[in-house]
């Protein structure tokens, strides 16, 4: 939706929103300039919560009124399942602004290249996408656009919508000259894009013997000023509210809604772990109603690989989360949960808690597909190209690692080009934890490619087309004869003027989106389960997490370090999100506009990680991988607040978990007094 | 918007005593020590840009000396000379404490004890340590050297008994005695380094469980850091039991006069005054075996 100016002329919607460009030949000039540019606004009532925006009093924020998008799905019969349930429990669950805080803020150069074309060397996750929307602004041909996206510091989702990208093409096509731009942390904190703040209502029931049998969800999602990948971000809001379970009955009302907040868009996890929290709160306080195990519970429910989906979708990729939870239960921090462990003081509480996390990857109904090229060289060398970008998450090397084996060359063999849409092909955004699927089965279609290649080159060398060709250590082997080492292929391609180069594209497989909504049904899920330890200073409301258990259904792991790394990092962001990332917002000014007052963990806060890989096999992905990037933050913060809830008896429901806010909840529900009244525990 | 730094005149004194003549000299320049707080402030507008004297090599000013009942520290004594100090660990090991949990090892070694003084932030972690071990600051100048108690020195919020042409020299804290034992306490919103919500520090001098002495001091609560006398008051005399550390942890309220702001509220502060002493006195009290 393009809803957003590159520079506001007459109405500026949110603090982060840009008025002017300066450009000068050092920081200090630019500085003067920026002071000495007068501008005068006529302040307007702020719209700053979206459950009043949504009133037909608000005040507008954009001139079509401040729903962005709605939509209400009905499935099954959900009054008759409350009326038949044993159990209802019903929540109002918020989360807040999470900031991606990348070690690199938004950042890139800009030039002009000898043949006229504005090359831009910029942070990002899709070139070509951030070509595409250079060129529109600008009103140029693509052609005379590059981009270029270098190894990023850091995404998450936050470089996914353009940053700096269009600011520095329009310094350099108006001036003809480079230009940097590089965002100080208090700008990117406040321009950039956030993970969108959420109200959440939810109505869930079940059988007196765990099956959970209807949802009634009202999801209220902060878009801020614009609505940026928020109307995705609702549909994957959508999709996951049920949880991984089998749930026949379901009612979803969902709202994107403007504000004069800052602009929420894609942020790992994409708008699943706000519903997850509130779902997974929910499945725990039914177990507790019905005092059963939560695992046990979820075991029950959980949705199997060739069910029919609450969307009317049947579930055919791998689907692990029954392997999760069996894995989960195992665990020996499951296990031995009653066990008394002694704690240092009488006013810490111990606690463990479970939760389970599901969301789709690759881009789901919405068209997708990706390219991805292949050379041989003839010093045996095999380049491979694509225009994935690499934020951190190893995808090159997953990438190389996988030519390697699909030729059977040493993975240093393989030369990676990535993301330069003067060199690599489209291989689409590196978002929904896509890229080694997305590049990997392309990357197979290249090798596909290849193969008819060779059958060319014998056929041209011998009129004869040759039946088979496999890749082998020794080279490639057609039909039966000796293997062909690459580098000798590729002399021999070059002689016969055949190329040495292919490309493969892969679509996605995908089916009809069902009415109401943009993408759904994926057809590929992540699932995972985290159980967390936590301990609870009564006395102060800190929650403090000793260790994390991640159970996470991989498919296939390609490269194990990559993995366990992926994971551990996506806990340690879950574990922000949960207890202190708190962007602290006044009539839409941000206040925590710096890493001292915007706390993200610590070396201190991580916990001790377990990373379990549940290896189920995914038959559409490259050697049954499947992805991996936003699973491991899914189910964090959830399992955190059951094990509050475990420890403590309270059952918190607004995310960040702030020490503050678990003080009070301890405050209201009585534990502080009655451990200040001597009641219990103490030695 | 971020306040560029590129015009600032740093001056560098050989000396001592030439940095006392700048100081006498030159109005407005501002003394720069470990500049983790000073030129935070400066590029963000918070403190007016001015021209800087940078005394971070006057290697003079950084030691720390065991003289009689007394612990001196030069005033550029970094938190992590202070941490890692015998003479400190072991005679004023609350000071000790609150230098570990000052900020990352970067801001540890930058960071001087001087600097966190002078910066007068009511949430700086040493403050607290240095009140209840009665220091006093040094001061010196062209004019000769002065000596100020501490909570003389502090006036009102981030105002000083301080001349402009005065340079802290040297911090002076008394020593703990035998009988003597206490522990640093901190409120951050997370585990690593963090900005105190709440701080403070307890020293009890203790026969047996009976307190025969009580220094009580709160950071972040008002303007100043705060000695709680009434809860001092409420212990001495008194034996460590339960009951008395809640009841004296409780009177730190008639002492403190906290604020709202964007780490906590003014009602969530009170509440962690009156925690935080109890627990510290608690942990004190299992230590000596008194529980």
């Amino acid at each position: 939706m393009k809803d957003r100016p590159v520079l506001c002329d007459d109405k500026v919607r949110y603090i982060g929103d840009p008025v002017a460009l300066v450009a000068a030949e050092t920081r200090e000039a630019a500085s003067e300039a920026v002071r000495l540019i007068d501008v005068e606004y006529e302040p307007l009532p702020p719209v700053t919560d979206p459950v009043r925006a949504m009133m037909p009093d608000s005040p507008k924020v954009h001139e079509g009124g401040n729903v962005c998008r709605q939509t209400s799905l009905r499935f099954g019969d959900v009054e008759a399942a409350f009326a038949a349930a044993d159990v209802v429990v019903e929540g109002t669950y918020t989360t807040g602004t999470q900031i991606h805080a990348f070690l690199e803020t938004e950042a890139g150069i800009s030039y002009l290249d000898e043949q006229g074309r504005i090359v831009v060397v910029a942070g990002g996750q899709s070139p070509h996408r951030d070509r595409a929307e250079i060129a529109h602004a600008l009103d140029l041909p693509p052609e005379r656009i590059r981009v270029i996206t270098p190894y990023v510091g850091g995404a998450f989702g936050g470089k996914d919508d353009v940053s700096v990208q269009i600011h520095l093409a329009l310094v350099t096509m108006k001036t003809g000259r480079a230009a940097r731009l590089v965002l100080s942390r208090e700008e990117s904190m406040v321009s950039g894009t956030k993970r969108h703040p959420a109200v959440i209502r939810m109505r869930t029931a079940a059988s007196r013997d765990g099956r959970l049998l209807a949802n009634e969800v009202e999801i209220i999602y902060d878009t801020g000023a614009y609505a940026a990948l928020g109307p995705a971000v609702l549909d994957v809001a959508i999709e996951n509210c049920n949880g991984p379970y089998r749930i026949a009955n379901a009612k979803i009302d969902a709202y994107l809604v403007y504000t004069n907040n800052m602009v929420a868009s894609a942020f790992r996890g994409f708008g699943a772990p706000q519903v997850l929290f509130a779902m997974e709160r929910q499945v725990d306080r039914i177990a507790r109603k019905l005092g059963m195990d939560p695992i046990e519970l979820r075991m029950i429910n959980a949705v199997r690989k060739g069910d029919v989906y609450v969307f009317g979708n049947r579930m055919e990729g791998s689907v692990g989360i029954y392997d999760c939870l069996r894995a989960a239960r195992e665990h020996p921090l499951w296990r031995e949960r009653g066990r008394p462990v002694e704690l240092e003081y009488p006013w810490l509480r111990r606690g463990i808690g479970v939760a389970a996390g599901m969301k789709g990857y690759t881009i789901g109904a919405l068209p997708d597909r990706g390219s991805v090229s292949l050379e041989l060289n003839p010093d045996g060398t095999v380049v491979v190209g694509g225009s994935f970008t690499e934020i951190g998450q190893g995808v090159v090397e997953s990438v190389a690692q996988l030519a390697a084996e699909l030729l059977r060359v040493p993975v240093e063999r393989v030369r990676v080009l990535f993301a330069d849409t003067e060199r690599s092909p489209d291989t689409s955004v590196t978002s929904a934890s896509r890229q080694v699927f997305l590049a990997g089965n392309a990357l197979r279609r290249a090798v596909e490619a290849l193969a008819e290649r060779v059958k060319d080159l014998f056929e041209a060398e011998t009129g004869k087309r040759p039946s088979s060709v496999s890749f082998t250590e020794e080279g490639a082997v057609v039909d039966s004869g000796r293997p062909v080492p690459l580098g000798e292929l590729a002399e021999r391609l070059e002689a016969k003027g055949l190329g040495r180069g292919v490309v493969g594209t892969y679509e996605v497989p995908k089916v009809e989106p069902i009415p109401g909504t943009l993408e759904i049904p994926h057809l590929f899920f992540m699932f995972g389960v985290t159980v967390a330890e936590v301990v609870v200073n009564v006395l102060t409301g800190s929650v403090t997490v000793p260790r994390v258990v991640s159970v996470v259904d991989a498919g296939r792991v390609i490269n194990p370090l990559n993995f366990t790394g992926q994971i551990e990092g996506a806990v340690v962001q879950g574990l922000g999100f949960a207890l202190m990332e708190d962007a602290k917002i006044a009539d839409g000014y941000l206040l925590t506009r710096d890493l001292s007052t915007y706390l993200i963990p610590s070396s201190k806060d991580s916990p001790r990680i377990d990373v379990i890989p549940v290896e189920t096999f995914e038959e559409e992905g490259p050697f049954g991988a499947k992805g991996i990037g936003e699973v491991g933050i899914l189910s964090v913060a959830p399992a955190i607040a059951n094990a509050i809830a475990d420890a403590c008896g309270v059952e918190p429901t607004s995310v960040p978990m702030t020490p503050e806010k678990v003080y009070w909840l301890l405050k209201e529900a009585g534990v502080v007094d009655k451990l200040k009244a001597g009641g219990e525990g103490h030695g | 918007m971020e306040v560029l730094l590129h015009d600032v005149d740093v001056l560098v004194p050989r000396d001592l005593d030439e940095a006392l003549r700048v100081l006498a000299e030159r109005r407005g320049i501002k003394v720069l020590a470990g500049g983790t707080d000073l030129l935070v402030q400066m590029r963000s507008g918070a403190v007016q840009k001015s021209d800087l004297l940078d005394v971070s090599g006057l290697w003079e000013l950084k030691y720390v000396r065991h003289e009689d009942e007394t612990i001196a520290i030069g005033a550029l004594t970094t938190f992590s000379e202070i941490a890692s100090s015998e003479v400190i660990r072991r005679h004023a090991p609350v000071l000790a404490e609150a230098a570990e949990t000052v900020g990352s090892v970067q801001i540890m070694n930058k960071g001087t004890i001087g600097g966190n003084v002078v910066n007068a932030s009511p949430a700086a972690d040493s403050l607290p340590a240095l009140y209840v071990h009665d220091a006093e600051l040094k001061l010196a100048s062209l004019k000769g050297t002065r000596t100020v108690g501490i909570t003389e020195f502090y006036r009102g919020y981030k105002r000083l008994d301080m001349r402009p042409d005065e340079l802290l020299v040297e911090v002076r804290l008394r020593a703990e005695k035998g009988g003597e034992v206490g522990h640093f306490f901190k409120h951050g919103l997370r585990q690593g380094d963090a900005i105190s919500v709440v701080n403070g520090a307890v020293l009890l001098d203790l026969e047996g469980d009976l307190v025969r002495g009580a220094a009580i001091a709160l950071g972040a609560v008002a303007p100043t850091v705060v000695r709680a006398h009434e809860a001092e008051r409420a212990l001495k005399g008194r034996r460590l039991r339960e009951d008395v550390m809640w009841e004296a942890a409780r009177a730190v309220l008639r002492s403190i006069s906290p604020i709202d702001d964007v780490r906590g509220s003014a009602a969530y502060r009170r509440e962690l005054s009156v925690n935080y002493v109890f627990m510290t006195l608690w942990r004190i009290a299992r230590e000596v075996g008194v529980l």
